[in-house]
């Protein structure tokens, strides 16, 4: 256990070389906020409430969804892994005598915590600006049941990017995936809109998929527009799908990994 | 002219041989972009299950913006992105020597060296997302208003192209190029989402004037739906032809600053 906190003490560190990403990073969280002060605003202009929701709880929706999107960092693990394979630099990986997988979730955690620190600068900012009165929720449930979850979409996520990553092994050239998935991710994680204004049958689709509870049901949780019991709800299928991912995961490292070619030994 | 068409026809053709040998990502581009903008409609087809209209823009107008989006995007990549983004990077390294020491325009080479024509079928599918909100708005397609839009979204791809080449010459200065990209990839996806005619204060000075990708498919959208009025249509010629001077004496001055770091 301690390797992998060093690792994610490393790349907590590591993160002030690349400061200035991590200041563009922070300052793009701004933007999402000036995209639905913009956007939600004109739609606002005409009506006093929308889906339940009123222009303030809208704005701290984006704000809540802005701030733990800039946390999670899993994204930079698909090309991450398959540039590496690609170009050798993995071979690392199955030297050292720690289990790949978790070694990129501790470097995942690590950045993650150190732009963290970036998110809520820049939420602050947003507030400020925007005038934003934040809508937060004071039960404690709810609060820690969003944490909860938000940690284990966390794993969630960096297991579904070294899932991904992986194939890399057998494919070469991830760009593709690399391209196409985030934008899907993205929609489903509630990043564009919210995703109750969604016709209730995709909702209660979407509830079963793990996408939604990652980002999405913290979110609401915290803003106070669902109850402890849909999050426990939303807590229970993530833990499901993140053992899942994890297992699966595993098992096809294991069976790709004899596929690697080990480019520049 | 004809000189400089048979160069460009050239340059096509070798790219069209190197980009076989790549198959698997030919598609890539139109896959990925195509993606975005599906997911676009499906944000926006959420949104309009709540309201009628947003800043007076009814559904079928948000599916031609959202089309002609897609539309000049798509034109971008087939055309000049790939050669117009890898600037920064040939300035930095020193790469740009090639291009300055051959015979014929340094720029007209890097603009058509790379096409992309794995990216054609995002012309089909923006045309199918004008077409869905055209028959939704209810417009009657006549020839010049055809015409009138065409000549627009192609004014609009080379004011595209302007802003991607101005911001591309900064690295002659400053070296850095790594917001370059940041800048202008933040700013397109707002601009993406947000059609022109919300903007309001300083926000509409920044995409009119300064930045103006806020026109960029708002202007052919309010053309074909009629809703383009006399000052808005000068506004945008005159933003087009500004920018496109200011491109190209921009790019020369740039060129006067050149270090070439590999000489």
């Amino acid at each position: 256990m301690r390797k992998y906190a060093a690792v994610a003490q490393t790349l907590f560190k590591a993160q002030i070389i690349y400061r200035f990403d991590v200041i563009l990073t922070a300052v793009g969280t701004i933007w999402r906020v000036v995209f639905a002060w913009i956007l939600w605003g004109a739609i606002f202009a005409d009506h006093s409430e929308i889906g339940g929701f009123t222009f303030q709880a809208m704005l701290s929706y984006y704000v809540i969804n802005a701030f733990l999107s800039t946390m999670e960092r899993s994204h930079g693990t698909l090309g991450e892994i398959s540039n590496k394979i690609r170009d050798g630099s993995f071979t690392k990986f199955m030297v050292i005598p720690s289990n790949t997988q978790l070694h990129f979730l501790s470097q995942t955690i690590g950045a993650s915590a150190y732009y963290g620190v970036f998110a809520v600068m820049a939420t602050a900012v947003s507030m400020l600006l925007f005038r934003i009165n934040l809508t937060l929720t004071g039960d404690i449930t709810r609060i820690l049941l969003a944490v909860v979850m938000f940690l284990l979409g966390t794993v969630f996520m960096n297991s579904y990017s070294f899932f991904v990553g992986i194939w890399a092994f057998k494919f070469q050239d991830m760009t593709f995936a690399m391209h196409l998935l985030p934008s899907v991710v993205s929609f489903f994680k509630g990043e564009l809109v919210p995703l109750s204004l969604l016709p209730e049958v995709f909702v209660h689709i979407l509830r079963w998929f793990p996408f939604t509870h990652i980002i999405y049901t913290p979110t609401m949780l915290l803003t106070g527009m669902i109850d402890a019991s849909e999050g426990l709800y939303g807590l229970a299928i993530l833990c499901i799908w993140t053992l899942g991912m994890f297992l699966v995961s595993q098992l096809t490292y294991r069976k790709m990994r004899i596929k690697y070619e080990g480019v520049g030994i | 002219m004809t000189r400089s068409l048979r160069f460009i026809w050239l340059l096509i053709k070798m790219k069209i041989v190197r980009t076989m040998a790549f198959r698997f990502s030919f598609f890539g581009v139109f896959f990925a972009d195509g993606m975005l903008f599906l997911i676009q409609l499906l944000t926006f087809a959420v949104i309009y299950g709540q309201v009628d209209s947003i800043g007076g823009w009814s559904r079928g107008q948000m599916l031609i913006f959202i089309g002609t989006f897609s539309m000049i995007n798509g034109l971008n990549m087939i055309i000049y992105f790939f050669g117009v983004v890898e600037i920064p990077w040939k300035i930095r390294d020193g790469r740009l020597d090639t291009y300055l020491t051959k015979p014929g325009n340094a720029l007209l080479r890097l603009t058509f060296e790379s096409v992309n024509l794995g990216s054609i079928p995002l012309l089909f599918l923006s045309g199918a997302i004008i077409a869905w909100g055209v028959s939704i708005e209810g417009i009657v397609i006549t020839v010049p208003l055809m015409l009138g839009y065409t000549g627009m979204v192609l004014l609009m791809t080379l004011l595209w192209y302007d802003m991607e080449v101005i911001l591309r010459t900064i690295p002659f200065f400053v070296i850095s190029a790594t917001s370059i990209d940041w800048l202008e990839g933040d700013m397109l996806m707002l601009n993406f989402k947000i059609p022109g005619v919300i903007y309001k204060g300083f926000f509409r000075i920044l995409f009119y004037f300064a930045l103006p990708y806020g026109i960029m498919a708002t202007v052919p959208t309010q053309l074909l739906s009629g809703a383009m009025t006399k000052s808005g249509l000068i506004h945008s010629l005159a933003v087009v032809l500004v920018f496109t001077v200011f491109t190209f004496w921009f790019w020369k001055f740039g060129l006067k600053h050149y270090k070439s770091a590999s000489s």
